[in-house]
């Protein structure tokens, strides 16, 4: 009897035509979220699209369709379906350990995102020249407390021509914090913290993201705790060598699309 | 130097072109031979232009519209070239090298001068990010083509020629996919060093992994659900669009981060 209903999950929820749908599903939900502006409060939609529109969007998560529930119903089906036809796929394993790399990586990826969005903290720091500081403003827009300090020795902007008069954006050449951390009374790391170069202590990565226009006194640090990125990483790195190995590194009698066929059929 | 060579490839990719027009016209065969000849030595002006704008820009240059075109034609020929042997790649030299001349016509009255390098651009990453992509591209290009002309010869051509068509999109999808894979990862790796977090439902990343969801599906359903011919062919065709909505069409229509272009 519970084997019957195993089997009838498995089943349902490892199928082909389920995984297209979901996947047509999530597409679809996609390309709705890229058309319209995400995230606005209501008064702005029914300014652009009337109200009666707006307040649709609102009733189908429209305005923040990456997070509406149906959303991540979906993406948690795919990952189910995923999930059953890894694990169906592992008796055959010397067969299909191409698909099911990539398919644990897909997993693993999915994960992450889930981790980050559950326990990922995102901010805004800034800190004067000479100064420090231990207070960031989190994207709830309330602020937080670092259990160490940011000090900022010196903020500099390189340009790509020295001439002073032609200083406008397009010609910054880079953007440097000289920042140390300072834990417990002790400085415990240094870095020049530049874009593309980001500083990370205790799990908080602290990137360059804004600075003082004027004077050039005070630099803007994005602050990201991303427990979920270390899972995210690894997942693509599964993918990768699973989508490689599938697609160039297959043995020779397996050219022929039809043994591929069968062998995913298994 | 520069100049010169790059006009010269773009005459060759054009004579190209035209004969192979000619001989595919007049069925002579002889032609197709010196046109591939004259496509070759034009691939190899343009592999020296591009090394010679990396040396002078100082980063491989696929930074703003100008290098993206230079280097998006390049990849086009190149991609072509080394695999029209070995996928047995049939009717894709006339829009091949159409397409390779378009790319050259069009960036000769691009502003040529070499901008100065924004912050976020300085990276690894954002190298392999789009030379993957860009590759890929070109593998999923050819493989429309080979979808549209699929389609166009259904009634006319025989069963046999018609499934060699099929066989080869096919493959050339399963040649892109992986390298669509890398851009699409190396990218959202580049977003985290650079902004803080590994996706943020921009449209280009948006678009980006639609393109790959499709083609995904292709795959599955090509694999395990026996689809092929006219079915496919639509489905591959649906890919392309999406590939070129992702690299066009945002740009035109959507704000975002990728405004590079």
């Amino acid at each position: 009897m519970l084997r019957k209903i195993k089997e009838r999950i498995i089943k349902f929820f490892c199928s082909i035509p389920l995984v297209i749908v979901l996947l047509g599903l999530i597409i679809i939900g996609s390309a709705l979220g890229s058309c319209i502006p995400q995230g606005l409060p209501l008064a702005e939609y029914s300014a652009k699209y009337g109200i009666a529109r707006a307040q649709l969007f609102f009733l189908l998560g429209l305005n923040d369709v990456y997070h509406a529930p149906w959303f991540i119903a979906l993406l948690s089906l795919l990952w189910l379906s995923l999930f059953t036809c890894t694990l169906r796929q592992l008796k055959s394993w010397r067969k299909s350990f191409r698909s099911i790399i990539t398919h644990l990586g897909l997993l693993v990826i999915l994960l992450g995102a889930l981790v980050t969005g559950a326990f990922g903290e995102k901010g805004f720091l800034m800190v004067y020249e000479g100064h420090s500081q231990d207070v960031f403003l989190g994207a709830d827009n309330k602020f937080r407390n670092l259990d160490f300090k940011i000090y900022l020795d010196d903020f500099e902007i390189e340009w790509y021509d020295s001439a002073s008069d032609n200083k406008r954006e397009s010609r910054i050449k880079d953007f440097k914090s000289k920042i140390v951390v300072i834990d417990n009374g002790k400085a415990v790391a240094a870095k020049i913290v530049r874009v593309n170069h980001p500083l990370t202590y205790k799990g908080f990565t602290f990137l360059q993201s804004s600075y003082d226009k004027k004077e050039y006194r005070w630099t803007g640090l994005e602050v990201v705790r991303d427990p979920g990125a270390p899972f995210v990483y690894s997942g693509f790195f599964l993918l990768n060598i699973g989508i490689i190995l599938i697609f160039y590194f297959r043995p020779k009698r397996n050219i022929s699309e039809d043994v591929v066929y069968e062998e995913a059929n298994q | 130097m520069n100049l010169t060579s790059i006009n010269l490839a773009f005459a060759g990719y054009l004579l190209a072109c035209i004969l192979y027009c000619i001989c595919a016209i007049f069925k002579i065969k002889k032609i197709s031979v010196v046109a591939t000849i004259i496509l070759s030595i034009g691939l190899i002006l343009h592999t020296l232009c591009l090394i010679n704008r990396w040396q002078i820009a100082g980063h491989f240059p696929v930074v703003g519209l100008y290098e993206s075109m230079l280097f998006l034609g390049w990849a086009l020929v190149f991609v072509y070239l080394a695999l029209k042997k070995l996928y047995k790649l049939k009717y894709l030299e006339i829009p091949v090298t159409l397409l390779a001349a378009l790319a050259l016509g069009y960036i000769s009255i691009l502003d040529k001068s070499i901008k100065p390098l924004m912050p976020a651009l300085k990276s690894n990453w954002i190298t392999i990010h789009v030379i993957s992509y860009f590759i890929g591209y070109a593998g999923v290009a050819i493989s429309f083509f080979i979808s549209i002309a699929y389609l166009w010869k259904v009634k006319s051509a025989s069963a046999d020629s018609l499934t060699q068509l099929d066989t080869v999109s096919y493959r050339m999808v399963s040649f892109a996919f992986p390298f669509l894979t890398i851009g699409l990862t190396t990218g959202a790796v580049w977003a985290k060093v650079a902004w803080g977090s590994y996706w943020s439902w921009d449209p280009k990343e948006t678009w980006a992994l639609i393109s790959w969801c499709i083609y995904a599906a292709y795959l599955h359903l090509r694999l395990l659900k026996n689809w092929r011919g006219t079915r496919a062919a639509y489905l591959n065709i649906i890919g392309f669009l999406c590939v070129l909505f992702t690299f066009f069409g945002v740009n035109f229509l959507m704000k975002g981060l990728h405004s590079y272009l």
